[in-house]
Protein backbone atom coordinates (compact mmCIF):
# COMPACT_ATOMS: atom_id res chain seq x y z
CA UNK A 1 0.00 0.00 0.00
CA UNK A 2 3.12 2.34 0.65
CA UNK A 3 3.50 2.38 -3.57
CA UNK A 4 -0.13 3.92 -4.07
CA UNK A 5 0.17 6.18 -1.36
CA UNK A 6 3.33 7.64 -2.22
CA UNK A 7 2.30 7.70 -6.27
CA UNK A 8 -0.77 9.61 -5.18
CA UNK A 9 0.94 11.64 -3.28
CA UNK A 10 4.02 12.25 -5.65
CA UNK A 11 0.90 13.10 -8.67
CA UNK A 12 -0.17 15.37 -5.91
CA UNK A 13 2.49 17.17 -4.87
CA UNK A 14 3.25 18.26 -8.56
CA UNK A 15 -0.65 19.56 -8.77
CA UNK A 16 0.27 21.42 -5.38
CA UNK A 17 3.01 23.02 -7.07
CA UNK A 18 0.74 24.52 -9.84
CA UNK A 19 -1.88 25.36 -7.28
CA UNK A 20 0.35 27.38 -4.93
CA UNK A 21 0.95 30.26 -6.34
CA UNK A 22 -2.68 30.68 -6.66
CA UNK A 23 -2.99 30.25 -2.75
CA UNK A 24 0.16 32.03 -1.83
CA UNK A 25 -1.52 34.92 -3.31
CA UNK A 26 -4.77 34.46 -1.37
CA UNK A 27 -3.09 33.74 1.54
CA UNK A 28 -1.71 37.23 1.36
CA UNK A 29 -4.03 38.85 -0.66
CA UNK A 30 -6.90 38.10 1.21
CA UNK A 31 -5.95 39.62 5.01
CA UNK A 32 -4.15 42.63 3.46
CA UNK A 33 -7.06 43.20 1.56
CA UNK A 34 -9.34 42.98 4.77
CA UNK A 35 -7.22 44.73 6.74
CA UNK A 36 -7.06 47.63 4.49
CA UNK A 37 -11.08 47.79 4.07
CA UNK A 38 -13.05 46.46 7.06
CA UNK A 39 -12.59 47.09 10.65
CA UNK A 40 -13.47 44.32 12.17
CA UNK A 41 -10.73 41.93 12.04
CA UNK A 42 -11.70 39.38 14.30
CA UNK A 43 -12.12 36.39 11.70
CA UNK A 44 -9.07 37.29 9.54
CA UNK A 45 -7.24 34.53 9.75
CA UNK A 46 -10.79 32.36 9.66
CA UNK A 47 -11.20 32.20 5.87
CA UNK A 48 -7.55 31.67 4.93
CA UNK A 49 -7.64 28.57 7.52
CA UNK A 50 -10.45 27.04 5.86
CA UNK A 51 -9.27 27.20 2.20
CA UNK A 52 -5.72 25.76 3.47
CA UNK A 53 -8.16 22.08 4.92
CA UNK A 54 -10.49 22.31 1.88
CA UNK A 55 -7.44 21.99 -0.41
CA UNK A 56 -6.15 19.33 1.29
CA UNK A 57 -9.12 17.52 0.83
CA UNK A 58 -10.08 18.51 -2.99
CA UNK A 59 -6.23 17.42 -3.48
CA UNK A 60 -7.06 13.37 -3.83
CA UNK A 61 -9.52 14.28 -7.07
CA UNK A 62 -6.39 15.38 -8.89
CA UNK A 63 -4.91 11.83 -7.83
CA UNK A 64 -8.27 10.24 -9.26
CA UNK A 65 -8.24 12.37 -12.42
CA UNK A 66 -4.71 11.38 -12.93
CA UNK A 67 -5.88 7.56 -12.34
CA UNK A 68 -8.34 7.66 -14.58
CA UNK A 69 -6.74 9.37 -17.67
CA UNK A 70 -3.88 6.82 -17.44
CA UNK A 71 -5.38 3.18 -16.52
CA UNK A 72 -4.00 3.57 -13.08
CA UNK A 73 -6.46 1.13 -11.39
CA UNK A 74 -6.02 -1.93 -13.49
CA UNK A 75 -2.52 -1.66 -13.19
CA UNK A 76 -2.00 -1.42 -9.68
CA UNK A 77 -4.12 -4.90 -9.40
CA UNK A 78 -1.55 -6.48 -11.50
CA UNK A 79 1.03 -5.78 -9.06
CA UNK A 80 1.13 -7.41 -5.38
CA UNK A 81 -2.20 -5.06 -4.44
CA UNK A 82 -5.58 -6.26 -3.62
CA UNK A 83 -8.38 -4.49 -4.43
CA UNK A 84 -9.33 -4.15 -1.23
CA UNK A 85 -5.82 -2.45 -0.04
CA UNK A 86 -6.22 -0.16 -3.16
CA UNK A 87 -9.48 1.09 -1.54
CA UNK A 88 -8.09 1.35 1.78
CA UNK A 89 -4.61 3.35 -0.27
CA UNK A 90 -7.57 6.02 -1.12
CA UNK A 91 -8.87 6.75 2.73
CA UNK A 92 -5.17 7.00 3.96
CA UNK A 93 -3.86 9.11 0.85
CA UNK A 94 -7.08 11.42 1.68
CA UNK A 95 -6.04 11.57 5.66
CA UNK A 96 -3.12 12.75 4.85
CA UNK A 97 -3.54 15.36 2.62
CA UNK A 98 -6.54 16.65 5.23
CA UNK A 99 -3.97 16.95 7.26
CA UNK A 100 -1.58 18.39 5.41
CA UNK A 101 -4.30 20.82 4.98
CA UNK A 102 -5.35 21.10 8.33
CA UNK A 103 -1.23 21.58 9.64
CA UNK A 104 -0.72 24.10 6.62
CA UNK A 105 -4.41 25.57 7.69
CA UNK A 106 -3.22 25.82 11.28
CA UNK A 107 -0.04 27.65 10.40
CA UNK A 108 -1.46 30.27 8.60
CA UNK A 109 -3.70 30.87 10.80
CA UNK A 110 -1.29 31.25 13.61
CA UNK A 111 0.42 33.62 11.89
CA UNK A 112 -2.15 35.67 10.43
CA UNK A 113 -3.24 36.03 14.19
CA UNK A 114 0.02 36.80 15.43
CA UNK A 115 0.73 39.07 12.69
CA UNK A 116 -2.25 41.30 13.31
CA UNK A 117 -1.90 40.63 17.50
CA UNK A 118 -4.78 38.70 18.24
CA UNK A 119 -3.38 35.50 19.21
CA UNK A 120 -3.74 35.02 22.99
CA UNK A 121 -3.44 31.11 23.97
CA UNK A 122 -7.53 30.78 23.83
CA UNK A 123 -7.35 31.44 20.53
CA UNK A 124 -4.78 29.31 20.01
CA UNK A 125 -6.85 26.67 21.95
CA UNK A 126 -9.97 27.61 19.63
CA UNK A 127 -8.21 27.20 16.47
CA UNK A 128 -6.35 24.14 17.50
CA UNK A 129 -9.75 22.45 18.00
CA UNK A 130 -11.64 23.96 15.30
CA UNK A 131 -8.71 22.22 13.16
CA UNK A 132 -9.13 18.90 14.85
CA UNK A 133 -12.99 19.13 14.33
CA UNK A 134 -12.62 20.26 10.59
CA UNK A 135 -10.07 17.82 9.67
CA UNK A 136 -11.75 14.99 11.28
CA UNK A 137 -15.38 15.91 9.45
CA UNK A 138 -13.49 16.35 6.19
CA UNK A 139 -12.06 12.15 6.55
CA UNK A 140 -15.80 11.59 7.11
CA UNK A 141 -16.36 13.44 4.19
CA UNK A 142 -14.30 10.91 2.33
CA UNK A 143 -15.88 7.87 3.12
CA UNK A 144 -18.97 9.14 1.42
CA UNK A 145 -16.72 10.13 -2.36
CA UNK A 146 -14.06 7.97 -2.57
CA UNK A 147 -16.49 5.32 -2.93
CA UNK A 148 -18.58 7.68 -5.80
CA UNK A 149 -15.45 8.32 -7.30
CA UNK A 150 -14.05 4.85 -7.90
CA UNK A 151 -17.68 4.20 -9.02
CA UNK A 152 -18.53 6.82 -11.41
CA UNK A 153 -15.56 8.31 -12.17
CA UNK A 154 -13.80 12.25 -11.56
CA UNK A 155 -16.61 13.86 -13.00
CA UNK A 156 -19.75 11.99 -12.68
CA UNK A 157 -18.66 10.98 -9.17
CA UNK A 158 -18.19 15.07 -8.11
CA UNK A 159 -21.65 15.34 -9.35
CA UNK A 160 -22.80 12.67 -7.48
CA UNK A 161 -21.21 13.84 -4.26
CA UNK A 162 -22.79 17.26 -4.64
CA UNK A 163 -26.31 15.83 -5.15
CA UNK A 164 -25.79 13.37 -2.15
CA UNK A 165 -24.60 16.22 0.47
CA UNK A 166 -27.21 18.75 -1.43
CA UNK A 167 -29.99 15.86 -0.43
CA UNK A 168 -28.88 14.99 2.84
CA UNK A 169 -28.11 18.86 3.95
CA UNK A 170 -32.08 19.28 2.42
CA UNK A 171 -33.80 16.27 4.12
CA UNK A 172 -32.39 17.16 7.15
CA UNK A 173 -32.74 21.24 7.00
CA UNK A 174 -36.44 19.88 6.16
CA UNK A 175 -36.43 17.37 8.96
CA UNK A 176 -34.50 20.21 11.56
CA UNK A 177 -37.80 23.41 10.44
CA UNK A 178 -40.26 20.70 10.87
CA UNK A 179 -39.71 19.17 14.14
CA UNK A 180 -39.32 23.05 15.41
CA UNK A 181 -42.97 23.58 15.17
CA UNK A 182 -43.63 20.35 17.41
CA UNK A 183 -40.54 20.96 20.18
CA UNK A 184 -38.21 23.78 20.23
CA UNK A 185 -35.80 21.77 22.08
CA UNK A 186 -34.05 19.89 19.22
CA UNK A 187 -30.94 18.33 21.78
CA UNK A 188 -33.01 14.71 21.53
CA UNK A 189 -31.79 14.38 17.66
CA UNK A 190 -28.52 14.85 18.39
CA UNK A 191 -27.88 11.34 18.90
CA UNK A 192 -30.65 10.43 16.38
CA UNK A 193 -28.39 12.15 13.50
CA UNK A 194 -25.16 10.45 15.10
CA UNK A 195 -26.63 7.44 15.03
CA UNK A 196 -28.28 8.00 11.15
CA UNK A 197 -24.46 9.23 9.82
CA UNK A 198 -22.74 6.56 11.28
CA UNK A 199 -25.07 4.33 9.58
CA UNK A 200 -24.76 6.12 6.20
CA UNK A 201 -20.93 6.05 7.02
CA UNK A 202 -20.70 2.66 7.42
CA UNK A 203 -23.31 1.84 4.58
CA UNK A 204 -21.01 4.00 1.90
CA UNK A 205 -17.76 2.04 3.19
CA UNK A 206 -19.10 -1.29 2.55
CA UNK A 207 -21.04 -0.19 -0.97
CA UNK A 208 -17.85 1.15 -1.94
CA UNK A 209 -15.85 -1.66 -1.03
CA UNK A 210 -18.56 -4.20 -3.12
CA UNK A 211 -18.12 -1.67 -6.23
CA UNK A 212 -14.11 -1.94 -5.95
CA UNK A 213 -14.57 -5.48 -5.66
CA UNK A 214 -16.74 -5.97 -8.36
CA UNK A 215 -14.93 -3.13 -11.16
CA UNK A 216 -14.23 -4.50 -13.99
CA UNK A 217 -11.64 -3.04 -16.78
CA UNK B 1 6.35 -30.64 -18.99
CA UNK B 2 5.86 -27.63 -15.76
CA UNK B 3 3.57 -24.78 -16.85
CA UNK B 4 3.80 -21.53 -15.94
CA UNK B 5 0.28 -20.42 -17.18
CA UNK B 6 -2.57 -22.83 -17.84
CA UNK B 7 -5.49 -21.03 -19.43
CA UNK B 8 -8.49 -23.91 -19.50
CA UNK B 9 -12.13 -22.85 -20.92
CA UNK B 10 -12.11 -18.66 -20.26
CA UNK B 11 -14.89 -17.45 -21.28
CA UNK B 12 -16.13 -13.52 -21.22
CA UNK B 13 -19.49 -12.16 -22.77
CA UNK B 14 -19.56 -8.73 -23.93
CA UNK B 15 -22.80 -6.84 -25.91
CA UNK B 16 -20.88 -7.11 -28.90
CA UNK B 17 -18.05 -9.51 -28.14
CA UNK B 18 -17.49 -13.08 -26.99
CA UNK B 19 -14.44 -14.65 -25.94
CA UNK B 20 -15.44 -17.84 -26.10
CA UNK B 21 -13.60 -21.29 -24.93
CA UNK B 22 -10.05 -19.95 -24.78
CA UNK B 23 -7.34 -22.60 -23.79
CA UNK B 24 -3.74 -22.17 -24.11
CA UNK B 25 -0.75 -23.17 -21.72
CA UNK B 26 2.87 -21.56 -21.66
CA UNK B 27 5.30 -24.28 -21.01
CA UNK B 28 7.73 -22.87 -18.16
CA UNK B 29 11.23 -21.55 -19.27
CA UNK B 30 9.34 -20.51 -23.51
CA UNK B 31 7.93 -17.56 -24.85
CA UNK B 32 4.70 -17.39 -26.09
CA UNK B 33 3.36 -15.16 -28.78
CA UNK B 34 -0.41 -13.96 -28.59
CA UNK B 35 -1.26 -12.57 -32.69
CA UNK B 36 -4.69 -12.36 -34.03
CA UNK B 37 -6.65 -9.15 -35.57
CA UNK B 38 -7.21 -5.76 -33.43
CA UNK B 39 -10.46 -6.66 -31.33
CA UNK B 40 -9.87 -10.18 -31.68
CA UNK B 41 -9.28 -10.55 -28.08
CA UNK B 42 -5.59 -10.29 -26.78
CA UNK B 43 -6.07 -7.69 -24.69
CA UNK B 44 -9.78 -9.07 -22.69
CA UNK B 45 -7.18 -12.89 -22.41
CA UNK B 46 -4.45 -11.08 -20.66
CA UNK B 47 -7.23 -9.04 -18.56
CA UNK B 48 -9.47 -12.56 -18.25
CA UNK B 49 -6.12 -13.80 -16.54
CA UNK B 50 -5.26 -11.07 -14.14
CA UNK B 51 -8.60 -10.90 -12.78
CA UNK B 52 -9.20 -7.37 -14.30
CA UNK B 53 -12.75 -8.75 -15.40
CA UNK B 54 -15.03 -11.77 -14.55
CA UNK B 55 -14.98 -14.41 -16.44
CA UNK B 56 -16.03 -17.92 -16.81
CA UNK B 57 -13.06 -20.64 -16.84
CA UNK B 58 -9.68 -21.50 -15.08
CA UNK B 59 -6.58 -19.59 -15.13
CA UNK B 60 -3.78 -21.29 -13.21
CA UNK B 61 -0.27 -19.72 -12.53
CA UNK B 62 2.34 -22.28 -11.96
CA UNK B 63 -0.63 -24.94 -10.89
CA UNK B 64 -2.20 -22.62 -8.97
CA UNK B 65 -5.55 -20.28 -9.24
CA UNK B 66 -4.69 -16.62 -9.11
CA UNK B 67 -7.28 -14.85 -6.79
CA UNK B 68 -7.49 -11.26 -5.71
CA UNK B 69 -5.43 -11.61 -2.08
CA UNK B 70 -2.92 -13.90 -4.05
CA UNK B 71 -0.39 -10.92 -3.28
CA UNK B 72 2.80 -13.54 -3.35
CA UNK B 73 1.72 -14.84 -6.38
CA UNK B 74 1.55 -11.36 -8.23
CA UNK B 75 5.11 -10.63 -7.06
CA UNK B 76 5.86 -13.34 -9.35
CA UNK B 77 4.58 -11.55 -12.18
CA UNK B 78 5.37 -8.50 -14.31
CA UNK B 79 3.25 -7.01 -16.60
CA UNK B 80 3.41 -4.51 -18.74
CA UNK B 81 0.41 -3.10 -21.21
CA UNK B 82 0.39 -1.11 -24.75
CA UNK B 83 0.60 2.53 -22.88
CA UNK B 84 2.09 3.51 -19.75
CA UNK B 85 -0.15 3.13 -16.87
CA UNK B 86 1.31 6.03 -15.14
CA UNK B 87 0.29 9.36 -13.89
CA UNK B 88 2.04 11.40 -17.18
CA UNK B 89 3.65 14.05 -14.23
CA UNK B 90 5.90 11.73 -12.57
CA UNK B 91 9.35 10.85 -13.20
CA UNK B 92 11.27 7.99 -14.43
CA UNK B 93 12.81 7.86 -10.56
CA UNK B 94 9.72 8.07 -8.47
CA UNK B 95 8.31 5.21 -11.22
CA UNK B 96 10.95 3.58 -9.60
CA UNK B 97 10.31 4.14 -6.26
CA UNK B 98 6.86 2.64 -6.37
CA UNK B 99 8.42 -0.06 -7.67
CA UNK B 100 10.71 -0.05 -4.34
CA UNK B 101 7.19 0.30 -2.11
CA UNK B 102 5.45 -2.55 -3.73
CA UNK B 103 7.59 -5.05 -4.20
CA UNK B 104 9.32 -7.25 -1.81
CA UNK B 105 11.75 -8.11 -4.34
CA UNK B 106 12.03 -4.56 -6.19
CA UNK B 107 16.09 -4.54 -7.60
CA UNK B 108 16.82 -0.92 -7.50
CA UNK B 109 19.67 -1.68 -9.32
CA UNK B 110 18.34 -3.97 -12.10
CA UNK B 111 15.84 -0.69 -12.69
CA UNK B 112 18.86 1.54 -12.73
CA UNK B 113 20.76 -1.09 -15.19
CA UNK B 114 17.77 -0.88 -17.66
CA UNK B 115 17.03 2.58 -16.87
CA UNK B 116 21.05 3.30 -18.28
CA UNK B 117 20.42 0.81 -21.02
CA UNK B 118 16.93 2.22 -22.44
CA UNK B 119 18.39 5.79 -22.06
CA UNK B 120 15.83 7.13 -19.30
CA UNK B 121 15.81 10.36 -18.52
CA UNK B 122 15.69 10.00 -14.80
CA UNK B 123 14.14 13.35 -13.75
CA UNK B 124 12.07 13.91 -16.63
CA UNK B 125 8.24 13.70 -16.33
CA UNK B 126 6.80 10.81 -18.34
CA UNK B 127 4.60 13.43 -20.64
CA UNK B 128 7.54 14.49 -21.78
CA UNK B 129 8.93 10.96 -22.99
CA UNK B 130 8.28 9.74 -26.45
CA UNK B 131 6.06 6.39 -26.71
CA UNK B 132 8.97 4.13 -27.16
CA UNK B 133 10.29 5.26 -24.15
CA UNK B 134 7.20 5.15 -22.32
CA UNK B 135 7.11 1.52 -23.28
CA UNK B 136 10.63 1.01 -21.80
CA UNK B 137 10.10 2.93 -18.87
CA UNK B 138 6.81 0.04 -18.68
CA UNK B 139 9.13 -2.84 -19.27
CA UNK B 140 11.71 -1.45 -16.57
CA UNK B 141 9.24 -1.47 -14.02
CA UNK B 142 8.03 -4.91 -14.78
CA UNK B 143 11.28 -6.55 -15.21
CA UNK B 144 12.69 -5.30 -12.00
CA UNK B 145 11.43 -7.10 -9.67
CA UNK B 146 12.68 -10.92 -9.81
CA UNK B 147 9.43 -11.56 -11.76
CA UNK B 148 9.10 -15.23 -13.41
CA UNK B 149 6.45 -14.85 -15.83
CA UNK B 150 5.91 -11.57 -18.18
CA UNK B 151 2.84 -10.77 -19.50
CA UNK B 152 3.29 -7.73 -22.08
CA UNK B 153 0.77 -6.55 -24.49
CA UNK B 154 1.83 -5.42 -27.60
CA UNK B 155 5.20 -4.15 -26.43
CA UNK B 156 7.51 -3.32 -28.93
CA UNK B 157 3.76 -1.28 -30.83
CA UNK B 158 5.42 1.92 -32.03
CA UNK B 159 9.00 1.02 -31.43
CA UNK B 160 11.36 1.74 -34.59
CA UNK B 161 13.21 -1.73 -35.91
CA UNK B 162 16.44 -0.86 -33.41
CA UNK B 163 14.54 -0.64 -30.15
CA UNK B 164 12.42 -3.53 -31.05
CA UNK B 165 15.51 -5.79 -31.95
CA UNK B 166 17.40 -4.47 -28.40
CA UNK B 167 13.73 -5.30 -26.59
CA UNK B 168 13.72 -8.83 -28.40
CA UNK B 169 17.20 -9.57 -27.47
CA UNK B 170 16.19 -8.52 -23.87
CA UNK B 171 13.19 -10.41 -23.67
CA UNK B 172 15.67 -13.59 -25.11
CA UNK B 173 17.60 -13.03 -22.25
CA UNK B 174 15.13 -13.29 -19.77
CA UNK B 175 13.98 -16.79 -20.63
CA UNK B 176 17.31 -18.05 -20.91
CA UNK B 177 17.47 -19.56 -17.89
CA UNK B 178 14.72 -21.51 -18.70
CA UNK B 179 12.99 -20.44 -15.22
CA UNK B 180 11.25 -17.46 -17.01
CA UNK B 181 8.63 -17.52 -19.39
CA UNK B 182 6.88 -14.82 -21.34
CA UNK B 183 2.98 -14.34 -22.58
CA UNK B 184 3.74 -11.60 -25.42
CA UNK B 185 0.89 -10.60 -27.52
CA UNK B 186 2.08 -8.37 -31.19
CA UNK B 187 1.06 -7.18 -33.77
CA UNK B 188 4.77 -7.60 -35.81
CA UNK B 189 4.32 -11.20 -36.32
CA UNK B 190 7.99 -11.20 -37.38
CA UNK B 191 9.32 -9.83 -33.95
CA UNK B 192 7.62 -13.21 -32.42
CA UNK B 193 8.85 -15.51 -35.28
CA UNK B 194 12.34 -14.44 -34.37
CA UNK B 195 11.66 -15.09 -30.43
CA UNK B 196 8.28 -17.13 -29.69
CA UNK B 197 8.68 -20.50 -29.02
CA UNK B 198 5.05 -21.19 -29.17
CA UNK B 199 2.10 -19.28 -31.37
CA UNK B 200 -1.46 -18.78 -30.11
CA UNK B 201 -3.52 -17.20 -32.89
CA UNK B 202 -6.82 -15.91 -31.59
CA UNK B 203 -9.39 -15.20 -34.32
CA UNK B 204 -12.73 -13.59 -33.23
CA UNK B 205 -12.40 -14.57 -29.52
CA UNK B 206 -11.82 -18.10 -30.13
CA UNK B 207 -8.02 -20.11 -30.16
CA UNK B 208 -7.71 -21.06 -33.73
CA UNK B 209 -4.68 -23.00 -33.09
CA UNK B 210 -1.95 -23.04 -30.44
CA UNK B 211 1.30 -24.65 -31.92
CA UNK B 212 4.67 -24.81 -31.09
CA UNK B 213 6.34 -22.02 -33.72
CA UNK B 214 8.83 -24.42 -35.68
CA UNK B 215 5.81 -26.90 -36.62
CA UNK B 216 3.97 -23.81 -37.78
CA UNK B 217 6.68 -22.84 -39.89
CA UNK B 218 8.14 -26.00 -41.06
CA UNK B 219 4.73 -27.93 -41.61
CA UNK B 220 2.65 -25.74 -42.42
CA UNK B 221 2.83 -24.42 -46.40
CA UNK B 222 1.40 -22.25 -48.93
CA UNK B 223 0.25 -24.50 -52.42
CA UNK B 224 -0.26 -21.96 -55.27
CA UNK B 225 -2.59 -23.25 -57.62
CA UNK B 226 -5.38 -23.24 -60.26
CA UNK B 227 -9.14 -23.75 -59.91
CA UNK B 228 -8.26 -27.46 -61.60
CA UNK B 229 -6.08 -28.43 -58.53
CA UNK B 230 -8.36 -26.44 -55.55
CA UNK B 231 -10.81 -29.57 -55.05
CA UNK B 232 -8.00 -31.71 -55.38
CA UNK B 233 -5.73 -30.11 -52.70
CA UNK B 234 -8.91 -28.91 -50.45
CA UNK B 235 -9.92 -32.70 -49.80
CA UNK B 236 -5.83 -33.37 -48.99
CA UNK B 237 -5.50 -31.26 -45.44
CA UNK B 238 -6.27 -27.85 -46.69
CA UNK B 239 -6.81 -25.21 -43.84
CA UNK B 240 -8.32 -22.00 -45.42
CA UNK B 241 -7.79 -20.80 -49.85
CA UNK B 242 -7.84 -17.62 -51.23
CA UNK B 243 -8.51 -16.87 -54.71
CA UNK B 244 -6.29 -14.78 -56.10
CA UNK B 245 -5.86 -12.25 -59.93
CA UNK B 246 -4.95 -15.82 -61.57
CA UNK B 247 -4.53 -18.54 -58.53
CA UNK B 248 -5.56 -19.61 -55.56
CA UNK B 249 -3.36 -19.58 -52.22
CA UNK B 250 -3.78 -22.68 -50.26
CA UNK B 251 -3.04 -22.99 -47.02
CA UNK B 252 -2.15 -26.07 -46.01
CA UNK B 253 -1.37 -27.81 -42.58
CA UNK B 254 1.44 -30.50 -43.67
CA UNK B 255 3.04 -29.04 -46.89
CA UNK B 256 5.44 -32.62 -47.28
CA UNK B 257 2.58 -33.96 -47.35
CA UNK B 258 1.09 -32.08 -49.92
CA UNK B 259 4.20 -32.11 -52.24
CA UNK B 260 4.20 -36.25 -52.09
CA UNK B 261 0.61 -35.97 -53.40
CA UNK B 262 0.98 -33.08 -55.45
CA UNK B 263 4.68 -33.03 -56.93
CA UNK B 264 3.51 -30.87 -59.77
CA UNK B 265 2.63 -28.11 -57.65
CA UNK B 266 4.15 -25.06 -56.41
CA UNK B 267 3.97 -24.88 -52.69
CA UNK B 268 6.23 -22.03 -50.54
CA UNK B 269 6.87 -21.68 -46.65
CA UNK B 270 4.40 -19.85 -44.81
CA UNK B 271 5.09 -17.31 -42.83
CA UNK B 272 3.22 -16.47 -39.47
CA UNK B 273 1.75 -13.15 -41.33
CA UNK B 274 0.65 -15.45 -44.11
CA UNK B 275 -0.60 -17.76 -41.97
CA UNK B 276 -2.78 -15.37 -39.99
CA UNK B 277 -4.17 -13.64 -42.97
CA UNK B 278 -5.17 -16.88 -44.64
CA UNK B 279 -6.88 -17.99 -41.71
CA UNK B 280 -8.78 -14.59 -41.28
CA UNK B 281 -9.45 -13.87 -44.67
CA UNK B 282 -9.52 -16.90 -46.63
CA UNK B 283 -12.77 -19.01 -46.69
CA UNK B 284 -12.45 -22.23 -45.10
CA UNK B 285 -13.08 -25.98 -45.66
Amino acid sequence: MRGLVYKDLMTEVHEFKRMAVVLLVFLIGFPVMMYATSDDLSDLYGMPMTMCTVMGMVMINNSFGYDERSGWMQYALTNPISRIQYYHSKFLTHAVNVLCGTVLGLAVGVIIAGVTGQLTFALLGEILATSAGTAFALCLVGIVFIPLMLKFGVQKGAIVTMVSFASVGGISAALVVGLTQINDDLTFIIPIIAVVALGLFITMYFLGRKWVLEKEF
Amino acid sequence: MEFAVEVKNITKKYERFTLSDVSFSVPQGCIMGLIGENGAGKSTIFKAMLNLIKRDGEVLFWGKPMTDKDIEMRERIGVAFDAICFSEVLTVKQVGNIGKYTYKNWDSARFQELVTRFELPEKAEIKTLSKGMKMKLNLAFAMSHNAQLLILDEPTAGLDPIARDELLDLFLEFVQDEEHSILISSHITTDLEKIADYITFINKGKVAFSKEKDALLYQYGIVRCGEKDLAAVKNAGCIAWKKNECNYDVLVEDREAIKRTFPHLVIDNASIDEIMLLTVKGERV
